[in-house]
């Protein structure tokens, strides 16, 4: 038995682990305790990695459709199909019907190479991948107030904090090992204010829990930054030093007494007073925020509301004093690194800006689209449209994961041309023309950035199962068969390339990357890395931003049809649509189907008991699920997980989606529950 | 008792003879850390180390193992060397469990071919406690092959039938000892002095569990902390709980593999039904501090823990097994 | 032993399968020994899918064959009722202990179950009519949801005509025509006398097991002569798997026929 050092494949926060080999098949896991990301801990999902690797459902060869069922096909063959199919679209309707969507669970390396193919090869930037589906408002709220969209703050920090405020983040689901750090700074005597609708075991330890209804997250934070400056307790030398349109902020909140929140929110005022004393007092006070805030029609504004609280107090730029989203999947960060993104080159620099384009003209030896390309919500779109023709999906099912999945269906019916990336058959796949089997973190070398910006190994420990291929290289060989050479000996090369490119990678090679990895920004081969951001008040844009912010209402209000508010998100034992871990026995045992959460007392007005069938339905669809009675939400809301594809919380939610970062609302439609 | 001298020099010379005619597992550092792997080159082994991250139990018990096999898998037979007092002890309380009332067949079919190298330790590591469970430094019985360091050589001591085999296989590099260096490895192991903070009376904390004196408010506090992320059972050199799915690991084989389980997750003892005897997190947390500190000492006469510390090292709650049981103790 | 090793079972023919209610069917299986007891369980097979521990319905003195009833609720269970005559299954056991059956030789006796719990007493009832002359008189309380619901009906009708037996049925939701209690087994305590000296035998739900316990004790039973055969999460049936683990003791091994006390003593009340 052998052990190889890799990261886990599940959420950002990216731990490393060893994954026990025997006779070529990975046996078990343990966790890794030196290096930084987890300092030997794992959550259940991440100690249970191992498994789904070699389940039975594994694509091991290249599947071709052929008059409507799949047929198992040689690579060349398939290959062959994929590159035809896209020259001959492409000549027929222009590089903008074509569309690639990187995949945030694959390497840093892969993700490069996916928008170069679109970029240099495919000619358009129709590229984009999941962070769409949760944190792109982060990227895009967070360049607005401070220049550069990442958490600010390495997890270690996190333990010596004073203060910690999270809000819309549920960290002992989702990010069970940042919990660990939020955990030792309460016992290190840490003040923590939580911001939820639900009463999760974050909100349990606690100082102050604002239990507010979803959608309303502009209202609250505008209440406690009204009565912070009210109480003159905002750092006035920070803003005045560090910081622009102060006025602006000022204006907005003045409307937005506690009374005001109160009518808005459901937080009693004395409670919103209190809360915004308690954080103006802690210092350093580290700001904590997850999907709970991103995934709004108002998740930039949300994030930007954030952001104006952090800079108020002066709570950036400083050692466990910051701004901190939580990444979602294990190289989201970096996929959005390498951009996998519609309007910014590697390293986050703007395809529209003229000097930036030049330079990677020059270096990858072809004229660039000047024009920002389409995100994948509205690839979705512009594919019902008819506008968008042929996708290349690596490793996304959103099939199950985009809002209101019924408009999906229609978007992918659409199409003339669509390949398919995977390491598992999923709904998404059966609409494929050519399905292509990739290989899973255990079967391949290359980087995987975290959500503290650390750049970090994956190694292979078994080589890929049955005909299924490294993704870097099966983006190569489409790339070779379309005339553009992408001729790399090994993946090291690709991360060299890319930090020639990209300044906040400028220092990184697999090389030094051997210890504990790096956290960008890291501009040249002597620089260690940056623990935090900011530092000094020295914002990436130069100054931080205010943004002045009005609530707005999510787009799907209740009514008397649809009276309930509905949330969806994740579990601790489940990640996502369930690829790996409905596969995977211990995980799947703890919960093995899919359930509603309601309040008590709404559920007794139902007539509805604890595990009794009961049907969800919105404007979009219904679901037959069982309850599972509760006083940890509210009543007025409920709350479903979206990890079980045979019943999809996505059939009904809405496909609404933020204007400016087009991210959807999963967390607010309308919704009604009838017992069964 | 057969007692020798092995050089440091003449060790290593066996080791990499080991490993011509035996498939060697040996403490390594490959990424900067103490793993328990098989090794091909008696360079790469390390002596001074604390633990390793993993337990030599990964040989004995493995993981995700097809039950249905009847065939012993190793061809070559199995040395470990280098395992600590603690993991040695807990691999003789796995022998007692496996063939208690039914011999389980997985587990013997290759047990017999397992040689286990014990390495005394010099000191107490960041998070052991072996002396309070009688789990360590030293064990007085129990194991195979014992190593105790004593300057250019080990003391060697050997304690079973297989072990003197072994010893005869490789009688040119083995030495015979005498009154002085029996008197050096004595005085080294009685210099290990066990720190404060891994002090407390196993049989008060016996008592203690059994006569259920910690208060609710005790048990609420882990079971708040626990995050049920298994790690503390999965990584236990003691733990055998083991959970079994039909797999299909090729296109024509069907296996019935085993892994190992863990009892913090719900599931474990939940019936078809939804029925669950040990519903919540309090529940199962007593059920494992009974377990291992009451029962299996009334049936094995030995802890269901040797001490090794690995579990504080790796839980994400601060539940701290260690922190837990001096807290039982103190209960009057 | 019906096994081929410890864990492999071995494949036997499926003789006869019997629809007894909804969700819930007998199967026989013809073998050359009845080395068994009743009260045991065996863990039943469908490879690819899984493993399922069942009691034996059926009593080592019904010569040459072996009876499990089977009741639908998960993946392996719905493999098996998918299995028809002449298909194979796969067998490993006996497991467990057994019903005291020489504590309770002269003895009268109540056997008191609830739904499908009436399978394993079915092995010491049809023991005991078998052995009829060691055992004193019987009495038998069973409780099923609905009329439909009450599994082996022929047989309980063939021994409410025997001599020295009382068949006593509740059920919770009527029609109830006849001689049926509307309401849980409980409701028939009633027709109970004299516990003291009498031997129970239980096995049901959990709910069902500490309720009724709970009114036998007030009528005069003791913790000594009620016993309850326990269900339990099992995986392996051989006390290593950990599942069954309950106050120091494996359900599969040691029991998972206990008396009450020490019953109470795992502590669990069903």
């Amino acid at each position: 038995m052998k052990l190889v050092l890799t990261a886990c494949p599940y959420c950002g926060t990216g731990c490393n682990l060893y994954l026990k080999v025997a006779d070529k098949r990975v046996v078990g896991v343990i966790p890794s305790v030196s290096r930084s990301a987890n300092r030997g801990h794992l959550c259940v999902k991440g100690w249970n990695a191992w498994e789904f690797i070699h389940h039975s459902d594994r694509l091991k060869s290249p599947l071709i459709k052929i008059r409507g069922k799949f047929k198992e096909a040689g690579w060349d063959d398939a290959l062959d199909i994929v590159a035809r199919n896209f020259k001959k679209i492409k000549k027929k309707y222009g590089p903008d019907s074509l569309g690639i969507w990187g995949s945030a669970r694959c390497t840093n390396e892969m993700n490069y190479l996916a928008q170069k193919l679109a970029r240099a090869v495919f000619g358009t930037n129709n590229v984009d991948h999941c962070a769409r589906t949760c944190h792109s408002p982060t990227v895009a709220g967070l360049v607005r107030s401070f220049g550069s969209g990442a958490m600010t703050n390495s997890y270690d920090e996190i333990p010596q904090a004073a203060g910690i405020f999270a809000i819309g983040s549920n960290a002992p689901e989702a990010h069970p090992i940042i919990w660990w750090r939020i955990r030792t700074a309460k016992d290190n005597g840490a003040k923590i204010i939580v911001a939820d609708p639900r009463k999760t075991k974050l909100a349990e330890i606690a100082d102050i829990h604002l239990q507010h209804y979803p959608g309303t997250d502009i209202a609250l934070l505008n209440a406690l930054m009204h009565v912070i400056v009210k109480a003159d307790l905002h750092d006035k030398s920070f803003i005045a030093r560090c910081s622009l349109d102060f006025e602006k902020l000022t204006r907005v909140i003045e409307k937005y007494t506690p009374e005001y929140a109160e009518s808005i929110t459901g937080v009693p005022a004395g409670l919103i007073k209190e809360a915004a004393f308690l954080y103006a007092g802690l210092k350093p006070l580290s700001n904590i925020y997850t999907l709970g805030i991103t995934e709004h029609t108002t998740g930039t504004e949300n994030v930007m509301s954030v952001a104006n609280l952090a800079i108020l107090t002066g709570n950036v730029g400083k050692r466990s004093s910051g701004v901190n989203p939580l990444r979602g999947q294990n190289n989201v960060q970096g996929a959005c690194d390498m951009a996998a993104l519609p309007d910014v080159y590697p390293g986050y620099q703007r395809v529209d800006n003229d000097e930036i384009r030049r330079k990677f003209e020059a270096a990858w030896g072809v004229p660039l689209s000047p024009n920002p390309g389409l995100t994948v919500t509205d690839m979705i779109i512009q594919a019902s449209a008819g506008k968008i023709k042929a996708l290349y999906i690596i490793g996304e099912d959103p099939m199950r994961s985009d809002p209101n999945i019924n408009h999906v269906k229609k978007a992918l019916e659409n199409l003339e041309f669509l390949v398919v990336q995977e390491i598992f058959m999923n709904k998404t796949a059966e609409f494929a023309d050519v399905i292509l089997p990739g290989a899973s973190f255990a079967e391949k070398d290359g980087t995987f950035t975290n959500s503290e910006r650390r750049i970090q190994r994956i190694r292979k420990a078994i080589g890929p199962l049955g005909k299924a291929r490294p993704d870097w290289k099966i983006v190569c060989d489409i790339s070779n068969r379309l005339g553009y050479a992408m001729k790399y000996k090994n993946i090291s090369e690709i991360m060299d390339e890319v930090a020639s490119l990209a300044p906040i990678y400028g220092g990184v090679s697999f090389e030094r990357l051997e210890e504990d990895g790096l956290q960008w920004p890291c501009p040249d081969k002597e620089h260690p890395g940056t623990k935090y951001l900011h530092e000094n008040g020295k914002f990436t844009c130069g100054l931080a931003k205010f943004h002045a912010i009005k609530h707005r209402p999510p787009a799907e209000e209740c009514d008397s049809e649809y009276p309930f508010i509905l949330t969806t998100g994740r579990m601790l034992f489940h990640y996502n649509v369930g690829t790996m871990t409905r596969r995977t026995p211990a995980l799947n045992r703890e919960y093995p189907d899919n359930f509603v959460q309601i309040n008590f007392n709404d559920a007794a007005r139902l007539g509805i008991t604890n595990n009794a069938a009961c049907r969800v339905a919105t404007r979009r669809g219904g679901l037959k699920v069982r309850a599972d009675v509760t006083d940890k939400i509210k009543e007025g809301v409920i709350w479903m997980p979206f990890h079980f594809t045979e019943a999809p919380a996505n059939l009904l939610t809405k496909d609404a989606f933020c204007p400016i970062a087009r991210t959807g609302e999963y967390k607010a439609c309308a919704a009604r529950v009838e017992k069964c | 008792m057969l007692e020798k001298y092995i050089s440091k020099q003449n060790l290593k010379k066996l080791l990499g003879r080991v490993i011509k005619n035996s498939t060697l597992v040996a403490p390594v550092r490959p990424y900067g850390e103490v793993l328990f792997e098989d090794v091909k080159f008696a360079d790469s082994i390390v002596f001074d180390f604390e633990n390793a991250l993993n337990s030599p139990k990964d040989w004995v018990l493995l993981n995700d193992e097809d039950l249905l096999e009847t065939a012993s898998p190793q061809k070559k037979p199995l040395v470990i060397f280098g395992a600590r007092a603690c993991d040695t002890k807990a691999i003789g309380l796995l022998d007692k469990f496996f063939a208690r009332t039914f011999k389980d067949p997985a587990y013997f079919k290759k047990r017999d071919s397992i040689l286990i190298i014990t390495l005394a330790c010099e000191n107490y590591g960041r998070n052991c406690f072996c002396g309070s469970v009688d789990g360590g430094p030293y064990l007085t019985d129990g194991f195979d092959i014992q190593l105790t360091d004593i300057g250019e050589g080990y003391f060697l001591e050997a304690a079973s039938k297989k072990a003197e085999g072994f010893i005869k296989r490789y009688s040119g590099l083995i030495k015979n000892t005498g009154a002085a260096q029996k008197k050096l490895k004595e005085d080294n192991i009685k210099n290990i002095k066990q720190p404060e903070e891994a002090r407390f009376s196993l049989e008060n904390v016996y008592k203690n569990i059994g006569e259920e004196k910690a208060p609710d408010a005790f048990w609420k506090d882990l079971a708040q902390r626990c995050q049920s992320c298994g790690g503390c059972l999965l990584i236990c050199p003691a733990c055998s709980c083991f959970y079994v799915t039909d797999k299909k690991i090729s296109a024509k084989k069907i296996a019935r593999m085993r892994s190992l389980d863990a009892c913090y997750y719900e599931g474990f003892s939940r019936m078809a039904g939804g029925y669950n005897p040990v519903a919540t997190r309090s529940l199962m947390m007593r059920r494992k501090f009974y377990h291992k500190l009451v029962q299996q000492l009334d049936e094995f006469n030995q802890a269901g823990c040797t001490g090794c510390g690995r579990c504080n090292e790796i839980c994400p709650g601060n539940v701290n097994w260690l922190e837990s049981i001096k807290r039982i103790d103190k209960y009057v | 032993m019906f096994n081929r090793d410890l864990y492999n079972p071995k494949m036997f023919v499926i003789e006869k399968v019997e629809s007894l209610a909804p969700d819930m069917k007998l199967f026989r299986i013809l073998i050359s020994k009845s080395e068994y007891q009743p009260g045991q369980f065996a863990q039943l097979s469908v490879l690819g899918v899984g493993e399922v521990p069942i009691s034996i319905a059926s009593s080592p003195t019904q010569k040459g064959c072996l009876e499990f009833l089977v009741r639908k609720v998960g993946k392996v269970t719905s493999a098996i009722h998918a299995l028809k005559k002449g298909d194979k299954i796969g067998i490993r056991g006996p497991y467990g202990n057994n019903f005291p059956l020489e504590e309770a030789q002269g003895k009268e006796i109540i056997f008191l179950s609830g739904g499908c719990g009436l399978a394993p007493l079915r092995s010491l009832i049809r023991y005991c009519l078998d052995k009829r002359d060691k055992y004193g008189d019987i009495t038998i309380l069973y409780g099923a949801r609905t009329e439909k619901e009450i599994i082996f009906k022929k047989e309980i009708d063939s021994w409410k005509k025997l001599p020295g037996i009382k068949v006593y049925i509740s059920l919770e939701k009527g029609p109830a025509p006849g001689d049926f209690t509307i309401g849980v087994v409980t409701a028939l305590f009633d027709r109970l006398r004299n516990l003291e000296n009498k031997k129970i035998f239980m096995c049901g739900s959990p709910l069902m097991v500490r309720f009724a316990a709970g009114g036998l004790l007030k009528l005069g039973a003791t913790n000594e002569n009620i016993f309850v055969s326990l269900e339990r999460y099992m995986k392996c049936g051989v006390g290593k798997c950990g599942h069954c683990y309950v106050g120091g003791k494996y359900v599969c091994t040691d029991g998972p026929v206990f008396s009450y006390r020490e019953a109470r003593r795992l502590g669990v009340e069903g």
